[in-house]
């Protein structure tokens, strides 16, 4: 049998039995009720009506329907006798076996080893995070306290359970009915399924039509040969759409989400975009529902997942530039600088560094409208911190030519009082890290050639995340430099622990079971895609894992319409490179990786260690600012 | 043009000056239903031992007609914790902790006679430290002009020399907080509602701050809007960014995307971002400046600013609107231009309020621990409206 057992209680008399038959259910209900509900008895029980249900299970069991005893505490022993005989085929303890002085294996032989159900209240579950079987009987009946309230279960609160549990060791409980059960079999497939008052008539009666109704809208949400048959919108008919719950749409805001993400990245369009972003999520579901070992709740994380992306617009990061503009600004005056409306006088004090050199550079300038950043006489042409190592090469070199002219720029950059190294974002710190320790060796070498020259530095970041700050902070040059305030680190937009995915106070699931589920979908998406993917190699090498978090267990959710970083988690950004598999994915923000493949590991380490231990770079460094100096005057 | 100057100093360069004892401060609590009414007391106790005598602290309750509802207790606990902490471990160094209650809202005349009360430390040269963390903006704006429009001591007390406005920072807002302002948006210089505001100019620049209530910003959006077909409008929505509460203003966005949709589907609208109260300052400033050079071409032209909070960047745009008013008057060839066009220069210029109709909740929880100065200096020379 496919379905689950229907089980119709409180049966009472061969009407009852026939009833219960001729309807379609499998299991009747005996209620034998002691201590509080009869009171005074010797046993705890009536004697006279624990024969009749006796009887009614002997019955039973001649028409082919099982029977299950529900008892409360009572004279174990005693009852036993009276069912002496009788093929018990489950025996229901409703109690909370665990505050009960009972001995499980005990009872279960004096009534010749039925299969133990104990009774688990829903109000116990219904706002517990991580629920647990607690009892040691066989399955486990889920109910409001009291039993026969007619009160329904909230779908949410069964699937959480069952995700926790067994659900073929359950028996669930609670004002079902011909239409609920259909949902409530969309949540979770349980052992069996208990009803009471909504099978009987106006009279108490249990209604042959009723249980018939009933019994057949198990029997067609069971079946899987109806599943989806006859439906207009087959798109809704699976997973994640076909399971997820008001509920979980509600806690996760996900309407809200989603149609924020879809706005802003209408007016932004994604740069590696074919399609409206809803399609391309829909598409990546989709994709990672083809494969049978990806869970349901796997699909239903993972759309939590992409409906809570951190999408960055363009114009949110161009207002960030002048911000962080502001923010050098007001150093610079505090400086005793004046601007009286010359805003190219701002580049006589500072020169700027691009973490990243490209279009971030040339957007600063022109948001805060700064000219002459071409002009080799106020800027040198030094983007980046790289280029800055290369003209210290230069200045090594015999050639007289590239030596002066590596010399000037020197000079110039050395005269500048604030050195800024501007990043779009650091969210692991690691690129950043590498960067401002190598502004501050050479800030140290120029200070050494010229102890008049001690230029600040200044870090301003478009986006920063918490894991990046403290990182840096524990690089104990750069935490040096900031307690003595010749170092300075300032971002437009940080981003806390909590837009991680592994983090305790993880903001995108509002159950454990979901971010779990969301992981453990990242550790089996790292395994199929990632871990024998060439292009991501040196990625991975780098990163020390396969990237199931994205680089450096960053753990992200976040793009920017320029490109996704891969700080965030792969199944944001990852396509497979290869065309002949069988199984292709592409996330709903695609990647364009600016590196490939493991190229041999650069020599930037080495050109490094060349320039800051070469035994005469201070001196090359005095003797090229006065040779620069000397041309001048 | 303006003379006076407007800074954002850093609150703990602020504290470093009370505690100097270099120069004089009159310093003004104000505390009230919300709990970050209290945060600047918090903030210097936790950093000095004790205050100085050159610094006059005083606790000032506004007081409406409603003495003995929820809201009037809090706001009566809440003063006798600011005078408790400032009782407390001799901060005030044997000094009374002075409480004042002013009618609400104050007349000129109630201000006056308080300002004579705190005469004393206005004996030399001194700084006016305002927590207007919780303080209507009307009466802010009020005590302001007040102190702007006094000469050296005629009035029985004398304007300081700087003042600073300190805004503390709220951890979060209550889900009525919206409900509370549902009353009609008009503008603060004349009383005009936002519809007589835009109906007699041909050309409308307007700025709408939607960090605050933002379905008042939505409001007045749409009443803007509907009137773009006969006029010249430019709409800039700007979203304030705290660059440390990030969640809490994506939420904010998340939750009235109306806005943001606005800026997709039409043309005349655009949206900008600010991460700080000076950022946002200096956006105002340049926005103004736009709309100042429209005017100068169109008379018809009108500058809408629309900043539905937070507080301080309505301080921030009221100050920006105060200098455009004082640029016409000093532009002669405008002046005569808008008596031409039969306007006054109240009329080129709105910044919006909405009265407040409902109390429904503390209008804020908590504070977040930040705080924000804005300090203006020139003072009499601003002279004001």
């Amino acid at each position: 049998m496919n379905r689950p057992l229907i089980k119709i209680c409180n049966v009472k008399s061969k009407r009852d039995l026939e009833v219960v038959k001729s309807g379609g259910a499998d299991v009747i209900g005996v209620r034998v009720l002691g201590g509080a509900f009869n009171p005074g008895q010797r046993d705890g029980f009536n004697l006279s009506d624990a024969k009749k249900k006796a009887a009614l299970a002997l019955e039973a069991a001649q028409i082919g329907l099982s029977t299950s005893l529900v008892i409360t505490p009572l004279n174990y022993g005693a009852l036993s006798k009276v069912f002496g005989g009788v093929k018990l085929d489950f025996l229901q303890l409703h109690m909370d076996v665990s505050k009960e002085e009972i001995d499980l294996g005990e009872v279960k032989e004096l009534f010749s080893n039925p299969k133990l159900i104990g009774l688990i209240s829903y109000e116990q579950v219904s706002n517990a995070q991580d629920v647990r079987l607690s009892h040691g009987t066989d399955l486990t009946v889920l109910d409001w306290a009291r039993g026969g309230t007619g009160r329904s279960l909230n779908p949410a609160t069964l699937r959480r359970y069952a995700q926790a549990q067994h659900a073929n060791k359950l028996m669930v409980a609670g004002g079902l009915d011909h239409m609920n059960v259909t949902d409530l079999l969309g949540v979770i497939h349980p052992f069996a399924l208990d009803l009471d008052s909504s099978v009987r008539d106006s009279n108490r009666d249990i209604s042959e039509a009723r249980v018939k109704r009933f019994v057949g809208a198990v029997r067609k949400a069971s079946s899987s040969a109806s599943k989806g048959t006859g439906l207009p919108y087959a798109r809704a008919n699976r997973s994640p759409w076909d399971k997820i719950l008001d509920e979980t749409i509600e806690e996760h805001d996900l309407v809200a989400r989603s149609k924020a993400l879809s706005i802003t990245e209408a007016k932004d369009r994604y740069s590696s975009s074919d399609a409206a972003l809803n399609e391309r999520i829909w598409k990546a579901l989709e994709q990672l529902r083809q494969f049978e070992e990806v869970k349901e709740e796997w699909l239903e994380a993972a759309l939590i997942a992409f409906s809570s992306v951190t999408y960055f617009p363009t114009e949110m990061l161009r207002s960030s530039l002048r911000y962080l503009h502001l923010i050098l600004h007001n150093h610079l005056v505090s400086l005793a600088v004046e601007f009286p409306n010359e805003p190219e006088r701002y580049l006589n004090e500072f020169h700027l560094f691009a973490n990243d050199p490209g279009g971030l550079t040339e957007d600063y300038f022109r948001i805060n409208r700064i000219h002459g950043r071409l002009d080799p006489a106020r800027h040198a042409r030094v983007p980046g911190v790289q280029l800055l190592g290369d003209r210290l090469v230069d200045i090594l070199d015999c050639n007289e030519i590239k030596s002066l002219s590596a010399a000037l720029e020197i000079r110039q950059i050395s005269e500048k009082r604030t050195w800024v190294l501007l990043a779009d974002q650091s969210l692991s710190g690691h690129s950043l890290e590498g960067d401002i320790e190598r502004l501050l060796k050479i800030r140290d070498l120029v200070n050494q050639a010229d102890r008049k020259k001690m230029p600040q530095i200044m870090v301003l970041c478009q986006v920063l995340t918490n894991t990046a700050e403290n990182n840096l902070k524990k690089n104990s040059m750069i935490s040096a430099a900031l307690k003595k305030q010749s170092l300075s680190i300032d971002a437009a937009i940080y981003l806390d622990d909590s837009y991680k995915v592994q983090s305790e106070d993880c903001r995108y699931f509002q159950s454990n079971d979901q971010k779990r589920s969301f992981q453990e979908l990242c550790v089996w998406f790292a395994n199929k895609f990632i871990k024998n993917d060439k292009d991501l190699e040196r990625m991975r090498s780098r990163s020390g894992d396969n990237l199931e978090f994205g680089y450096r267990k960053a753990g992200l959710l976040i793009a920017r319409q320029e490109n996704c970083p891969t700080d965030s988690v792969p199944l944001l950004w990852y396509e497979t490179s290869n065309p002949n598999m069988s199984n292709k994915y592409r996330g709903p923000f695609p990647r364009v990786h600016s590196r490939i493949g493991n190229q041999k590991t650069e020599k930037t380490q080495d050109l490094w260690e060349h320039i800051l231990t070469h035994p005469n770079i201070v001196l090359k460094i005095r003797s090229a600012l006065e040779l620069a100096r000397n041309i001048n005057e | 043009m303006n003379d006076f100057s407007i800074e954002f100093p850093r609150p703990e360069d602020l504290v470093t000056l009370l505690d100097e004892g270099a120069h004089n401060f009159l310093v003004i609590s104000a505390p009230n239903f919300e709990e970050r009414s209290l945060e600047f007391i918090r903030f210097v106790g936790r950093r000095l031992n004790a205050i100085p005598s050159t610094v006059d602290w005083r606790i000032v309750t506004l007081q409406g007609s409603n003495r003995y509802d929820i809201l009037d207790f809090v706001k009566a606990r809440n003063a006798n914790r600011a005078t408790e902490y400032l009782k407390a471990t001799d901060f005030l160094e044997g000094r009374e902790a002075t409480s004042h209650e002013l009618p609400y809202p104050p007349r000129d005349d109630d201000l006056r006679r308080f300002f004579r009360e705190c005469s004393e430390i206005q004996a030399a040269d001194y700084s006016l430290v305002i927590d207007a963390s919780a303080i209507p903006r009307g009466v802010l704006w009020a005590m302001i002009k007040l102190l702007s429009n006094t000469g050296p001591g005629g009035a029985g007390f004398r304007a300081p020399k700087d003042i600073y406005l300190i805004y503390a920072w709220a951890k979060g807002y209550p889900t009525h907080a919206d409900a509370e302002n549902a009353g009609r948006i008009q503008d603060s210089f004349a009383g005009k509602s936002l519809t007589e505001t835009i109906e007699r100019s041909d050309s409308v620049d307007a700025v709408l701050v939607t960090s605050g209530n933002s379905h008042l910003a939505s409001r007045t959006l749409d009443q803007i809007m509907q009137n773009a077909s006969k006029r010249d409008v430019a709409i800039e929505i700007v979203n304030f960014i705290r660059p440390r509460g990030f969640d809490r203003s994506s939420h904010h966005m998340l939750m009235h995307q109306g806005l943001s949709a606005a800026s997709t589907s039409n043309d005349s609208v655009s949206s900008s971002y600010v991460y700080h109260v000076e950022h946002a300052f200096k956006w105002f400033e340049t926005l103004a400046e736009k709309a100042f050079e429209k005017l100068q071409s169109n008379a018809n032209h009108t500058f809408i600013l629309a900043p539905f909070g937070p507080k301080i960047l309505s301080i921030c745009a009221q100050l920006v609107a105060e200098d455009f008013l004082m640029r016409i008057n000093h532009d002669d060839g405008l002046a005569k231009r808008l008596a031409d066009a039969h306007r006054l220069p109240t009329d080129c210029i709105s910044v919006l309020n909405a009265q407040k109709t409902q109390y429904l909740s503390t209008y804020s929880i908590g504070a977040d621990g930040e705080i924000s100065i804005l300090k203006f200096s020139g003072l009499t020379q601003y002279g004001g409206t």
